[in-house]
């Protein structure tokens, strides 16, 4: 297979993703939408969301300019190139949105730690199971449905790695290697300590 | 908040979309690796992973069969009938060991040729390595979305009231596979 075939088929692969991702983001935020306690929660998700949004404009600018460069020199690409105080995003902001990523699924699985407390919730509430039907009641929904969600978290998370491995992939058939634009962000990075 | 009925089928949809996009992920590797060799990966790589997948899935949606529809979620009847039962443990201690097997499938991939990866990296620009280095980007983007489907699985367990902890009161579940619990049986008499 020409590395043209495997990148078209890795960009319409992407897409896909991009719309399992979307459309398991709108189902939870559905579920809670009428949740008051959820709020941190939905933050989370749709800021995972906008970010992943972010990432992902980004890497198709990059796309979009390596595609006028020979194949193997993509890190020639002007969008790599381009100075931070230029308008437009470039290679900076798509390595900030993925590190920002990174962060965000740290927050998702402290959040995941509180909720595996579910079960406890549960095995606690067992010995009221005769006396307290009701309570008992209350406690196993909030269980299965606390479980069902922190898997269902899980899952986004994994996405989320997924189409950013994905990306990674599309980048290489140019040639384009990060860590080459890491050294670059890095000076960057460093370049901005004083503001 | 949506019912539990609702959540089931949500998790549903939301699987059979993930398989057909594990499906979609395999198929271009699959066709380039029958072509070429690769630097550090394999066939049997490949097809291994979706096959534990599948298995699980067979595995879990096996169980939740047993237990049928539930009335409501605190339903135990069902649940310790359909565990209870020798095929329910069996196929509740594979979903465990196939779960296992995914991870040490993944982590094989992430962390123990972590280093021929970054070799790859460092190869000239040529056709050939820019194809071996998609490649093993595609096959991370694999592993981590054969974790997204297995989480989903997960999920569909929890959907059914079959949580790992309900197990535990149901039958000796240690964690370990049956065949090493009987060994360890064995030896304590």
């Amino acid at each position: 297979m020409k590395i043209t075939t495997f990148r078209r088929r890795l960009l319409s692969q992407h897409k896909a993703q991009q719309a399992l991702f979307a459309s398991t983001v709108k189902a939870m935020l559905k579920e809670y939408a009428k949740v008051p306690e959820a709020g941190d929660f939905i933050t989370m998700v749709t800021g995972l969301r906008d970010l992943l949004d972010q990432q992902s404009k980004g890497a198709a600018l990059i796309w979009a300019a390596a595609d006028l460069l020979p194949p193997g020199e993509g890190n020639r690409s002007p969008e790599l190139m381009r100075p931070t105080d230029a308008h437009g995003p470039n290679c900076y902001d798509y390595l900030t949105a993925k590190r920002k990523m990174v962060e965000v699924l740290g927050d998702l699985d402290e959040w995941n730690k509180a909720l595996a407390c579910s079960s406890d919730v549960m095995k606690a509430a067992k010995p009221f199971k005769e006396s307290k039907p009701k309570k008992w009641g209350e406690a196993v929904e909030m269980g299965w449905r606390l479980g069902a969600t922190q898997n269902q978290i899980h899952s986004l998370a994994r996405q989320t790695e997924a189409i950013t491995a994905t990306q990674e992939a599309i980048l290489r058939t140019y040639g384009i290697r990060i860590w080459q634009g890491r050294k670059r962000w890095l000076r960057w990075e460093g370049d901005n300590k004083g503001e | 908040m949506i019912q539990q009925k609702s959540k089931i089928r949500q998790v549903n949809a939301q699987l059979a979309a993930s398989l057909r996009i594990l499906k979609r992920i395999q198929a271009p590797l699959v066709k380039q690796l029958s072509r070429t060799v690769h630097p550090i990966m394999s066939m049997g790589d490949i097809t291994g992973l979706i096959s534990l997948v599948e298995s699980r899935e067979k595995a879990i949606r096996a169980l939740c069969e047993k237990v049928g529809p539930i009335a409501s979620s605190d339903d135990e009847a069902a649940i310790i009938a359909a565990l209870s039962s020798s095929e329910g443990e069996q196929l509740a201690r594979e979903s465990i060991r196939l779960d296992k097997a995914i991870s040490a499938h993944t982590v094989k991939w992430d962390e123990g040729r972590d280093l021929a990866r970054r070799q790859i990296e460092h190869y000239e620009p040529t056709p050939l390595t820019l194809r071996d280095r998609t490649m093993a980007f595609q096959y991370t983007t694999l592993c981590r979305h054969a974790e997204a489907h297995n989480e989903l699985l997960d999920a569909l367990l929890y959907g059914y009231y079959l949580q790992f902890w309900v197990w535990g009161d149901v039958f000796q579940y240690a964690g370990q596979p049956a065949a090493e619990t009987a060994k360890a049986e064995g030896e304590a008499q």
